[in-house]
């Protein structure tokens, strides 16, 4: 944890609990996330492009119909916490939630 | 901050970046008909294909172990979840006929789902997505305040576009109602009470056919051959 720089904005967080359900409606686990509260970015200054291009479902359809065609083996992968792992080329501060024992220099990232 | 976090405006953004140049890495190559299938070949021949979905990826291959590979080359990049054999994506089943090479699609759940939500779980099921009767235009869009109104005591609470926007999702195994959906869609702007309940009859349409299954793969022995009509009926379309 550092202090904030002088001239330098940080973004606001704040924790995300989330109950998760399984398939019967039974309660599985809770989850906690921290969550950057991204509607108080400043465009050019916090981001500048935001576009992420998607699959198309076409795309989903005609790789399916050459898969099956083929008779190729399809499996299936879903990354863990896929947000976490992108990197940053803007300096962002944040503050650390209400809530979390601060220590060290300050309270800002 | 060291790393995207989840709320970040950009995350998606850098998300993809990441994973991008991890499978490059691999020798995937994007593809120009879409940024998120990538492919990989060896002595002309394809080896690998990978559609990514956010952090939802499938991975097709003729050899299991060109798979096996890549799953694990990933485990060293990220944190992942081997869910097996492709079942379900994006909220579509997948099931398989190995034997005849075919793959089906099915949106069962999502159906039911989106009856629930619209509140016609019970309604009965038409066999035929439009009515002649309804014959829809413009002229049915209220005017007045008080057609307005009476247009919003009708819906009780549904809204026109969310109905179309989960009509249209349904459509992706579902060619069968596209174009009744973009017909309704059309309508989104200011929507009367005789096109929510066109709207609604491809509800009720669905309802008989919910467990219709979009049918992918090899020409089967005694499959008819495409034909394709067109009926370009402007005539008799009220608003054109």
């Amino acid at each position: 944890m550092n202090k904030l720089p002088s001239g330098k904005r940080a973004v606001g967080s704040r924790i995300v609990f989330k109950e998760k359900l399984d398939e019967n409606g039974q309660q599985t686990k809770f989850k906690a996330r921290i969550v950057a509260k991204g509607f108080s970015q400043v465009p050019r200054q916090d981001f500048t492009e935001t576009f992420s291009s998607v699959a198309k479902f076409t795309t989903l359809r005609i790789f399916l119909a050459l898969a099956a065609y083929l008779d190729f083996e399809i499996h299936q992968v879903d990354i863990i916490a896929a947000y976490l792992q992108g990197d940053l080329d803007k300096e962002i501060y944040m503050e650390v939630p209400k809530g979390v024992k601060r220590f060290g220099l300050g309270s800002h990232y | 901050m060291k790393k995207a976090l989840y709320g970040l405006k950009q995350a998606g953004r850098q998300w993809k970046k990441r994973l991008h140049d991890v499978l490059t890495k691999f020798n995937l190559t994007c593809t120009f008909a879409d940024d998120c299938l990538y492919i990989k070949k060896e002595a002309e021949k394809i080896i690998l294909i990978v559609l990514v979905y956010v952090d939802d990826m499938a991975v097709a291959g003729p050899n299991g172990t060109h798979i096996v590979l890549f799953k694990s080359a990933l485990a060293e990049n990220f944190d992942i979840t081997d869910m097996g054999e492709l079942r379900f994506m994006l909220g579509i089943l997948v099931t398989r006929n190995r034997e005849k090479r075919l793959i089906y699609l099915s949106q069962s759940a999502y159906i039911h789902q989106i009856l629930n939500c619209f509140g016609i779980r019970d309604a009965i099921p038409v066999s035929i997505p439009l009515a002649v009767k309804h014959n829809l235009s413009t002229s049915q869009s209220p005017t007045s305040k008080a057609e307005k109104r009476a247009y919003k005591g009708y819906s009780d609470g549904i809204h026109y576009l969310s109905l179309v926007g989960s009509l249209f999702f349904t459509t992706q195994t579902h060619p069968d109602i596209q174009f009744t959906v973009s017909l309704v869609a059309q309508f989104g702007g200011n929507p009367g009470v005789t096109h929510l309940e066109a709207a609604k009859r491809i509800l009720r349409y669905l309802k008989g056919t919910v467990n219709f299954r979009l049918v992918l793969g090899k020409r089967q022995n005694g499959d008819f051959d495409l034909i394709g009509w067109t009926d370009s009926n402007w005539g008799q379309d009220p608003d054109d």
